[in-house]
């Protein structure tokens, strides 16, 4: 009778999700269009390794951005939460303006943040030129694309906040307090007892971020403008030459080796991640 | 036991569910189920492309109207009226077939067409765009037309937009629709400021004399920054793509005639080292705010009286019409590299294409018989910008148009930017490296010679 109530999810889950899988993997060793199949064994695959130079620059700015957009969002996350967990006057409006971005995303956001990052006239580089520093083309150089990026993430990072604040709130106080009758000054209460009770949190969203980091795409597709990842290929992330090779060029079998590949390679952080999480994050008895 | 019973039904649905994947996938185009296709050996459906069985048995009963649907991207409140104004004036010049404009986004029409392609059920007639049409034909997606061309006399259309339409079987996959081409528009005002007009015949004739009159334009703020640049050729839509070909007289990064590629070669580097020299005129940070000031969508500078000569399409007209209708603008032929070399540019356009599979091939041919008609092909150009690909206009508010006839004669010298099949999807390769030259930070020597290594390394071509 159980099975008959989760039916309906074993269904979805085989015919929307693992079927697919199972599809895409099988026809990575195609050459798949969508329309024509015909197996050419490891093509995909020693194409992708060996001769597809566009796929080995998509995967440096992809390691690129996921190397610094996850610790600058991660600690930024822990930093704004820590600041927004103190009482004072106001507290929950400037709670409610730093989740606000968290809940507008889309391409909207995209647009936003184009007219503010624009070079001549743009919110950044005018506030930057009220103190003599003139900013940089920030969409235009590719030197400062994908630190745009991050930029725009570290504005919309208050999920990680919300969470990471949740979190403080249950911490109870007399931990603080013997803390400090041990003589434990501000600092050292913080690395000694707020980032250990944290680091569930912080180990959960660095494995969302990991897998985030290494799927962005969105943000390649608009700010590059025609979908190419220019300027000079600096937005070409990995998942958006997924696309292109998927839905410009048609070698679909080409783009599921792609994903497979990115998939095995997330599974490996993931694992990698999760045994070493014995070493630093702290479980509560 | 309940869990073997269990695993059983899973492994079975399982099963059930790649099978059912594996079947649709061997559908083909007609919707018939292939028992050939996918495993080992290829599905292409080839022999049945111009195949009679295509056609649908329905709607051929005398006196029942046959319903087609004529897909397009043209969504805009500016386009979309004009394009159900040229569908309903089929419907209403028969009563046979009835045509239904469907607007589907730009990024999402081709790989929509595909599904429904695979589903079985594509559109009957569809926009397409010229550059694509050979490798979308190799990719199964378009219906051969010859078959059903019947009294269309196919000379009518520009000879080289109607080989753009042939596969590289030499079969016709579409045929032209609408044009595009490019020139140079100039802000006539600021041109007579600086006694160069038309009537004077001292327009710019190579690329040394634009150089000249544009930075004759500039005007600067006390500042020192510009106020009204003359020239970029990075601005407006042309690219790299114009000055390559027109500095190769008519050749785009590939030699045709010699089947090889042309990148790593003195006559692009020339045209890149002539790109710059604007760059290194203005600044680079300059150039960027022009770029962002486009690409933002805020005040267009050729509009505003901030630029004053922009390379642009014969679509522009609509952008000058909406944003500046004062703005008094004439348009001149690109400029030759040298004198005698041509005044060779990129262009581009449209074609109308009848999807692999669908169901309603002959009513869809009489649509685009009516859709490249003088009348229809006028009505486009003169409320949509693009121009006609037919000879035998006979529209005289067109003829008169002074941007048609820049048109027609920049025609004459447009390169599509069709390629071979094996080279397709090189210019990701190449634009990344002409990036890094325009920016300032690889050389141009050092750019081209990569480009050229990394596409010959790719694609394993000459």
């Amino acid at each position: 009778m159980a099975y008959l109530f989760i039916s309906p999810w074993i269904v979805g889950v085989l015919v929307l999700l693992l079927g697919p899988m199972i599809f895409s993997f099988i026809t990575s060793f195609f050459d798949y269009n969508m329309i024509k199949m015909s197996f050419c064994g490891l093509d995909n695959y020693k194409r992708l390794f060996f001769v597809d130079t566009l796929a080995a620059r998509s995967f440096k700015n992809t390691l690129w951005y996921a190397c610094v957009n996850i610790p600058v969002v991660t600690v930024g996350g822990v930093i704004v939460a820590t600041l927004l967990n103190r009482a004072v006057w106001g507290m929950r409006t400037f709670r409610t303006i730093y989740y606000l971005p968290s809940i507008m995303v889309g391409v909207g956001t995209y647009f936003l943040w184009m007219l503010i990052l624009n070079p001549s006239n743009g919110l950044v580089n005018t506030i930057l030129g009220f103190i003599g520093i003139q900013g940089p083309a920030w969409l235009s150089d590719p030197n400062w694309t994908k630190p745009s990026i991050i930029i725009m993430n570290v504005w919309g990072l208050g999920g990680q906040m919300l969470l990471y604040l949740a979190r403080l709130q249950s911490i109870p106080q007399t931990y603080y307090e013997a803390a400090s009758i041990d003589g434990a000054g501000r600092l050292t209460q913080f690395f000694k007892l707020t980032i250990p009770m944290l680091s569930p949190i912080i180990f959960y969203n660095l494995t969302i971020g990991i897998i985030g980091a290494f799927q962005v795409f969105q943000e390649g597709y608009v700010f590059s403008g025609d979908g190419t990842g220019n300027p000079a290929g600096s937005l070409l992330f990995y998942n958006l030459h997924v696309w292109n090779n998927a839905f410009k060029q048609y070698k679909t079998g080409y783009a599921n080796a792609m994903s497979w590949c990115l998939f095995a390679f997330i599974m490996l952080l993931t694992l990698i991640n999760r045994k070493i999480s014995n070493k630093w994050v702290f479980e509560e008895e | 036991m309940k869990n073997k019973v269990f695993k059983k039904l899973a492994a079975l649905a399982l099963a059930g569910t790649m099978v059912m994947g594996l079947a649709a996938c061997g559908n083909d185009a007609d919707g018939n189920n292939n028992s050939s296709s996918g495993g080992n050996g290829s599905s292409t459906p080839e022999s049945s492309k111009t195949d009679s069985d295509n056609q649908s048995d329905t709607g051929n009963n005398e006196g029942e109207v046959v319903e087609i649907e004529f897909w397009g991207w043209w969504s805009s409140e500016a386009r979309k009226p004009h394009i159900e104004h040229m569908v309903n004036s089929f419907n209403d010049s028969q009563d046979r077939i009835k045509v239904t404009y469907v607007d589907i986004p730009w990024d999402d029409i081709f790989t929509k067409n595909i599904a429904q392609i695979v589903d079985g059920n594509p559109c009957d007639v569809m926009a397409g765009n010229f550059g694509d049409v050979p490798y979308r034909a190799s990719q199964d997606q378009l219906t051969a037309l010859d078959d059903y061309l019947g009294d269309l006399d196919t000379s009518k259309f520009f000879e080289v937009y109607l080989d753009n339409c042939k596969g590289e079987d030499g079969k016709t996959y579409a045929l032209p629709l609408v044009a595009d081409t490019r020139f140079i528009y100039y802000n006539k005002e600021l041109f007579a400021a600086v006694g160069v007009s038309e009537e004077n015949g001292n327009m710019p004739k190579t690329w040394e004399e634009l150089q000249n009159l544009a930075f004759q334009l500039d005007k600067f703020n006390d500042d020192g920054s510009i106020d009204v640049m003359g020239f970029h050729p990075s601005l407006g839509n042309g690219g790299n793509d114009a000055w390559i070909v027109n500095a190769n007289a008519g050749k785009l990064w590939y030699d045709p005639d010699a089947e090889k590629m042309i990148v790593d070669t003195d006559l692009n580097k020339k045209a890149m080292e002539y790109i710059m020299s604007y760059t290194e005129h203005y600044t680079q940070r300059t150039v960027d705010d022009y770029k962002a000031a486009f690409s933002s969508g805020m005040a267009d500078p050729f509009c505003s009286g901030k630029l004053a000569m922009l390379i642009q399409t014969n679509a522009y007209r609509s952008a000058i019409k909406q944003n500046a209708p004062d703005l008094d603008y004439g348009v001149m032929l690109m400029p030759e590299m040298t004198e005698g070399n041509g005044h060779w540019v990129n262009g581009g356009g449209f074609t109308i294409e009848i999807p692999f599979g669908a169901k309603h091939p002959e009513e869809a041919m009489e649509f685009i018989k009516w859709m490249t008609s003088p009348e229809i092909q006028a009505y486009w150009a003169l409320n949509m910008g693009e121009v006609p690909t037919i000879n035998g206009i006979t529209d005289e508010t067109l003829l008169d148009d002074v941007v048609y006839q820049a048109s027609m004669e920049a025609l004459k010298e447009t390169n599509l930017g069709t390629y071979p099949n094996e080279i397709s999807g090189f210019k990701d390769i190449l634009n990344a490296e002409l990036d890094l030259i325009l920016v300032g930070q690889k050389s141009i020597e050092d750019a081209l010679k990569d480009a050229d290594a990394t596409i010959k390394a790719t694609y394993n071509v000459e």
